[in-house]
């Protein structure tokens, strides 16, 4: 073998050379051995031409192309979760308005907020709805502000329900009439659109009011009417609410599937 | 190519921009590979977890030489290969057949080489060369793949393969030694311009 001779720091110096990774004084002194030492040389032109064989490979073609596709860059995968989490999110919603609707209408059914309507509608009818009230309300059972109620005979209900049409009046301004004449002649009221405070409470089982306590007394938040309202529109609500998040969750399930 | 400006828009997330910059470098990050693992399939995985790697830590990416970058990821992924393959041998070292006998001569023990006269036949310089590389260990083989088959300086081949300056020198120096002796018997394949020792190369 020719490089017998050559130490391992020549085989380096000669290599780095090759390269020009050499310092000037080092490039020097090993140019000036190759013009005396044949061997060196001829072991150095080897070297080279060993060189020149690997830089001579060609760059191979890909066989084929690695473009990458948004599964294998990982962009797919990102928007599947956020689909996930999108259907963990309308499932959840779904769920808890079924919940909260089942818990509205068992509350509706036992406090019986849907039988109070049909009540008020009785009590707004003419006469014989109004006599009805009274006499399911005995007067002993009812607090003496409702029994100052249930004094003024049919004939006066009547009357009072005739003033719109003499006295083109309102209903509100017949009731305010009515209102005002209760201190000297108390009357029923025909259409009460709003019962008088002391009614309210009576039914409630209060009791403790007297003649003179109902304008002191506190008006409920909201009337029967509006309570029923606000279940109404509660239940209908979260009925709507619970359906298009079931929907949302099952058209979400359907594209990522 | 705005190669800097494909760059910008793939770090951002732009997988088209990669795709472009993949198109331009993937026979440069295959032949790459290919040279390490000498396996066509080997090189082909290889060249594929390179690139979905590079898309992944492209925001790494601190400018300079953008094939040197690559260059370092391929050749991870390469190593990341040979160390599996280490580990997990597939051969077993007692071989039986199902009768649990030890077989004599089973077909992995033949030599399944290339017989003499096979490899007189084959008279492709390149297979030739790579048979060459394929003899180095893999810390060699890599540095002289960098400096003198993907054209590096020794700062590149050093960023690249993580070794110092003088690790890539004494390395180069031996690799390109044993390669010398290696293609003494291949020197008639080559061209009169190489046997002439032609000095403008």
């Amino acid at each position: 073998m020719m490089n017998r001779s050559i130490s391992p720091q020549d085989i380096e110096l000669l290599s780095a050379y090759l390269d020009r990774e050499l310092a000037t004084n080092q490039m020097a002194e090993l140019e000036a051995r190759l013009q005396t030492d044949s061997e060196l040389k001829e072991f150095f032109t080897e070297l080279r031409r060993t060189r020149q064989v690997l830089r001579s490979l060609p760059v191979m073609r890909a066989p084929r192309n690695f473009t990458l596709t948004p599964e294998m860059a990982g962009i797919q995968p990102r928007r599947e979760n956020k689909l996930a989490l999108w259907f963990n999110r309308f499932r959840l919603s779904s769920a808890l308005a079924a919940v909260l609707l089942v818990l509205v209408l068992m509350g509706d059914f036992l406090t019986g907020v849907t039988p109070l309507p049909a009540a008020l509608k009785v009590t707004s009818d003419t006469q014989p709805a109004a006599e009805l009230s009274m006499e399911e309300a005995s007067p002993m059972e009812l607090p003496e502000s409702l029994q100052a109620y249930q004094a003024p005979s049919a004939a006066d209900a009547e009357r009072a329900l005739d003033l719109p049409s003499e006295g083109m009046l309102t209903e509100e301004e017949a009731v305010e009439g009515e209102a005002e004449a209760l201190p000297a002649e108390p009357q029923p009221t025909p259409m009460p659109q709003v019962p008088p405070p002391g009614f309210a409470r009576g039914l409630g089982g209060g009791g403790g009011g007297g003649a003179d306590e109902p304008s002191a007394a506190p008006e409920p938040l909201m009337s029967p009417e509006q309570v029923r309202t606000v279940v109404r529109v509660s239940e209908i609500g979260l009925a709507i609410a619970a359906l298009a998040a079931a929907l949302a969750a099952w058209l979400l399930r359907r594209r990522s599937a | 190519m705005d190669e800097a400006g494909l760059i910008q828009d793939a770090a951002n997330g732009d997988l088209n921009a990669f795709n472009r910059l993949v198109l331009e470098y993937q026979d440069m990050v295959y032949s790459h590979a290919y040279r390490i693992m000498g396996e066509p399939d080997a090189a082909e995985d290889a060249t594929q977890e390179a690139m979905i790697s590079a898309f992944k830590h492209l925001s790494s990416f601190r400018g300079g030489s953008f094939k040197a970058w690559l260059l370092r990821i391929v050749t991870n992924s390469c190593y990341d290969e040979l160390r599996r393959r280490k580990r997990k041998p597939t051969t077993p070292l007692e071989p039986v057949d199902s009768d649990n006998e030890e077989i004599e001569s089973p077909y992995w023990i033949v030599d399944q080489g290339e017989r003499p006269e096979e490899a007189a036949e084959r008279t492709e310089l390149g297979n030739a060369i790579q048979d060459c590389l394929g003899e180095l260990t893999d810390d060699f083989r890599l540095i002289v793949i960098l400096v003198d088959v993907q054209g590096l300086d020794y700062q590149e081949a050093s960023d690249v393969a993580g070794v110092p300056l003088g690790t890539i020198k004494s390395r180069l120096a031996r690799a390109r030694l044993r390669l010398r002796d290696c293609l003494q018997g291949f020197w008639e394949l080559l061209p009169d311009v190489f046997r002439l020792g032609d000095e403008s190369l």
